[in-house]
């Protein structure tokens, strides 16, 4: 995705780390040509672009969202087109929240996973920050606090992302977002 | 994945009984191929992380790590500046890659205090503080395994094996060779420091609450036997560094540094007493200031080459400062 750095798959595979070894295996949604919605199942309305395979070996699943309606049957092709190797773990990398729900719905409904939401904020420490908790507010001010701005514009916008924050509108501080899952046995598996 | 390898390996990594909730917060403030990804950990939830994890990015730099972890081990056996360095937990292998878990210092960074408010009387005394815990750190002769790749040689120091870089820069004859004395790392006769090797004012932290300096982080660099004292050095051109960018935002090291040195005659005495102040305590010649000076922007040069190659293109930066430093440093006496 063009606003992140090229290591963003390299970092968040750091976040997978202990589920053995794994190729990384990236998929890329994005929108096709328009038709009308009709009969979904028949009508894909979206490309998916598969850009690097390797071996046999198990594999972590990556995903880049640019546009998706959920219904396509996107995610399924993408699991149909692995299914000889055995999938540790998926991320996907989505551009808009509104999506993020739908998209972890639609994981649980196709296996058992355990999933997580991240927040990607590409300001000066490009970061990660884990939104699945009840400890978001504070991992927020914490990041933002990293951050040194002397600014008047960038004091201005510390302040305004500081009431951000606290009137629990922080998701409109970051430029994507991250779903993690995995399957349920592997969340625990040996180190 | 990584929270529950935390989990299950908490034991033997921190020696605390297991968290019931773990989050992490994932960070890169250097994404270049020989950077660490940062992994901040917070528990139960914690307002600050209460461990963070250097996860090495690629395999040939994991050395920086492992002195780290030894580095963090030496000084934190030392009685005046123990308890203001991280913990070094673990240090382990993970793919090939290494990685280090040590203790997480809340505070914020001498820089940014400096930065935000320039030279008042509170940043002078946290300065004043920076500058004897440096004195106590680069005097302290260091105890430890002479096997651990702390003690490994440090080729930064070999400025002979760079002499093509310093020839082609214009520099040559006497004063090159007398840089050269000066970071000779072969006198046995001659006094060493225990350096930090990195020691500027963004790895320096201070409380939140008190008016201190909280601890000392990022010894990727050090080394225990240093030919001259580096640190206050490396630490008087980043002050530099941070007081000229506060000013002048976007400020470059090297405006910021021919501003310090050459043109603020304020600045330039100021350094002179904080280097005074450092060189009582560890009894160094307050005359060889500006010869220091130079060798400490010909080591960062070497350093640069020597652990990233052409990629940063500070090695030419800094050269060039030597040579300016050089060129302009005659008629300026900070007798």
């Amino acid at each position: 995705m063009k606003t992140f750095p090229d290591n963003i798959h390299e970092l968040i595979g750091t976040l997978f780390w202990g589920l053995g070894k794994m190729d990384l295996r990236l998929f890329r949604i994005q929108k096709g040509q328009e038709t009308d919605m009709g009969v979904a199942e028949t009508v894909p309305l979206h490309e998916l672009t598969s850009y690097r395979k390797r071996g046999d070996r198990d594999i972590l699943v990556g995903v880049e969202v640019e546009d998706w309606q959920g219904q396509g049957g996107e995610l399924e092709e993408i699991f149909r087109r692995v299914t000889r190797t055995a999938v540790k773990g998926v991320y996907l990398v989505v551009k808009e929240r509104r999506l993020v729900d739908r998209i972890v719905r639609r994981l649980q409904e196709l296996s058992p996973v355990e999933a997580e939401v991240y927040g990607i904020d590409p300001d000066y420490f490009f970061s990660i920050v884990p939104l699945t908790t009840k400890s978001k507010r504070k991992i927020e001010n914490y990041v933002l606090n990293l951050k040194s701005e002397t600014t008047i514009r960038g004091r201005v916008k510390f302040w305004v992302k500081k009431i951000l924050i606290a009137l629990r509108f922080g998701d409109l501080l970051y430029d994507g977002f991250l779903v993690t899952a995995v399957p349920f046995p592997e969340a625990h598996a040996e180190g | 994945m990584l929270k529950h390898f935390l989990k299950k390996n908490w034991l033997e990594f921190i020696g605390t009984p297991t968290p019931a909730e773990i989050q992490l917060l994932t960070i890169t403030s250097c994404p270049q191929f020989y950077g660490n990804n940062i992994i901040l950990v917070f528990v139960n939830r914690r307002a600050t992380p209460i461990c963070v994890i250097k996860a090495c990015r690629n395999p040939d730099f994991g050395f920086k790590l492992k002195r780290e972890y030894s580095a963090l081990r030496a000084v934190g056996r030392m009685d005046a500046v123990g308890r203001r360095v991280p913990k070094a937990y673990f240090l382990g292998e993970y793919e090939g890659r290494a990685f280090l878990i040590q203790e997480c210092i809340a505070g914020t960074s001498l820089f940014k205090e400096v930065r935000r408010c320039g030279l008042t009387r509170r940043t002078k005394a946290l300065i004043d503080q920076a500058v004897d815990l440096s004195a106590s750190v680069n005097g302290t002769p260091p105890t430890g395994n002479k096997r651990d790749a702390l003690w490994r040689m440090e080729s930064a120091f070999r400025l002979s094996q760079y002499e093509k870089e310093f020839i082609e820069a214009g520099l040559s004859g006497p004063r090159l060779k007398e840089i050269n004395d000066i970071c000779s790392i072969d006198r046995p006769d001659r006094k060493s420091y225990f350096s930090h090797g990195d020691y500027w004012q963004t790895n320096i932290m201070v409380h939140e609450k008190k008016d201190e300096i909280a601890g000392i982080i990022d010894w990727e660099f050090a080394c225990p036997w240093t030919p001259f004292p580096l640190d206050i050095f490396w630490f008087l051109i980043n002050l530099a560094y941070c007081l000229y960018d506060r000013t002048r935002p976007g400020a470059t090291v090297a405006e910021s540094y021919k501003w310090g040195f050459f043109v603020d005659m304020v600045y330039l005495e100021y350094s002179n007493s904080l280097y005074q102040r450092y060189a009582r305590q560890v009894g160094v010649d307050f005359s060889l200031f500006w010869r220091y000076l130079e060798a400490t922007l010909a080591v960062m040069s070497v350093r640069e080459l020597a652990t990233y190659g052409r990629s940063t293109n500070m090695d030419h930066v800094y050269i060039d400062l030597l040579k300016f430093t050089m060129e302009n440093r005659k008629g300026l006496s900070l007798d």
